[in-house]
């Protein structure tokens, strides 16, 4: 399976999954004119990833300053998957990382966390540039 | 993925909800196992709807603080953090409509700090804006009523806008202008007008402000006043008052100060 690539724009965040070392990441803002169509290849990615993942622990670190709300139900989808993997035995970690600076950031962050059930999710709180 | 993509699993509730109606209502274990499982769907998708909600919430509140500031930044003068020219239009504009509805008195004061250029000559530019920021200061304290503001209008030039000011207090209130700045004691030693910063002001009011006053007659007498301040001497108030038509002219020039 091929990694994952999307480079960043204005509007949109950078998206590096890599399916060998298991890491997958997303950074920037999130606020494309159409969240569906931006990540509808982020969707099916996992899809296929997850159809193949065994027992590997995999990090996903999310560093998403501003979105919009597509985005955000976007990513809600995207726990839920991920939520749903973890119900049935894959090991999946999340870190919502935000600049402590930003409380919107950390708050967006409790909700998403408050809204999964089996899915370990945690808030890391990073100071900005920092990797 | 389409628009509703980002819904399926809400479209797919309402498909199955649309499924079971369509049989009936439920019957047996089985449509019952079914019907509480859309339940619990439909409870956890509205749940995060409500989270969604507050989440688009938080940003926008985000926007508009950030809207706020931005605003506030555009309507300020960099250095001396009184309102810019443009402040200045858009609020003097706002009282002059607010005073032609109720008929009230206006009054303007145009105010330049004396020699400022040689100020500048003689200290250098960075003890000339030290002195714009301290005269800035001085004139926006000395105004007290929160309709009353002062405003940079130009390089060393402010101009203080007075509503409902009658002409009587319009006079009182330039001097203290002048006063306030005299009292700083900024030394200015090529300064012909006092061993220190000084201003001259132009000050002109309105008796009454009518529908078809004009704001820039006003603006016009307070600039001639200051003209004639300036010629006068300096470090002194001259004030005009303009009867209410004030597109016709006015009378009275008084020298003070």
């Amino acid at each position: 399976m091929q990694e994952l690539i999307i480079e960043a724009t204005k509007s949109s965040p950078r998206v590096h999954f890599d399916p060998v070392g298991h890491v997958l990441e997303i950074s920037g803002e999130s606020y494309p004119e159409n969240a569906a169509k931006f990540y509808a290849p982020v969707f099916d990615w996992i899809g296929q990833y997850l159809a193949g993942l065994g027992e590997e622990p995999v990090t996903v670190n999310l560093t998403i300053s501003y979105f919009n709300s597509s985005s955000s139900k976007a990513l809600m989808n995207l726990f839920d998957v991920f939520d749903d993997a973890c119900r049935i035995g894959r090991r999946i970690t999340v870190n919502w990382r935000y600049d402590p600076e930003n409380e919107t950031a950390q708050e967006c962050g409790e909700e998403f966390k408050e809204d999964v059930c089996g899915l370990p999710f945690n808030l890391v709180a990073c100071g900005p540039g920092q990797p | 993925m389409s628009e509703s993509g980002l819904f399926a699993r809400e479209a797919e509730v309402i498909r199955k909800a649309e499924e079971l109606l369509a049989a009936g209502l439920p019957a047996g274990p089985a449509a019952e196992e079914e019907y509480a499982s859309l339940l619990a769907d439909y409870r956890k998708l509205l749940n995060q709807a409500r989270r969604l909600v507050r989440i688009s919430d938080m940003m926008q509140e985000d926007l508009n603080r950030l809207n706020t500031k931005l605003a506030d930044l555009s309507s300020q003068d960099g250095l001396t953090g009184l309102a810019n020219r443009r402040r200045l239009d858009e609020r003097m504009a706002d009282e002059w409509r607010r005073a032609v509805r109720g008929g009230e008195p206006f009054a303007l004061v145009m105010i330049d700090i004396d020699h400022f250029k040689r100020f500048n000559d003689t200290y250098g530019h960075a003890a000339g804006d030290e002195c714009l920021k301290a005269v800035a200061a001085a004139l926006a304290a000395t105004l007290q009523r929160p309709c009353e503001f002062v405003a940079r209008y130009g390089g060393e030039e402010f101009m203080a806008v007075l509503p409902e000011t009658p002409h009587a207090g319009l006079l009182v209130m330039a001097e203290r202008l002048r006063a306030a700045v005299e009292a700083l004691g900024i030394p200015h030693a090529s300064s012909s007008a006092a061993g220190h910063v000084t201003v001259s002001l132009g000050a002109a009011s309105l008796v009454r402000v009518e529908r078809g006053s004009s704001l820039s007659a006003l603006c016009q007498a307070a600039d001639q006043a200051l003209y004639e301040a300036k010629a006068a001497g300096r470090n002194r108030a001259v004030g005009a008052v303009l009867d209410s038509a004030a597109a016709a002219g006015g009378a009275g020039d008084c020298a003070f100060g």
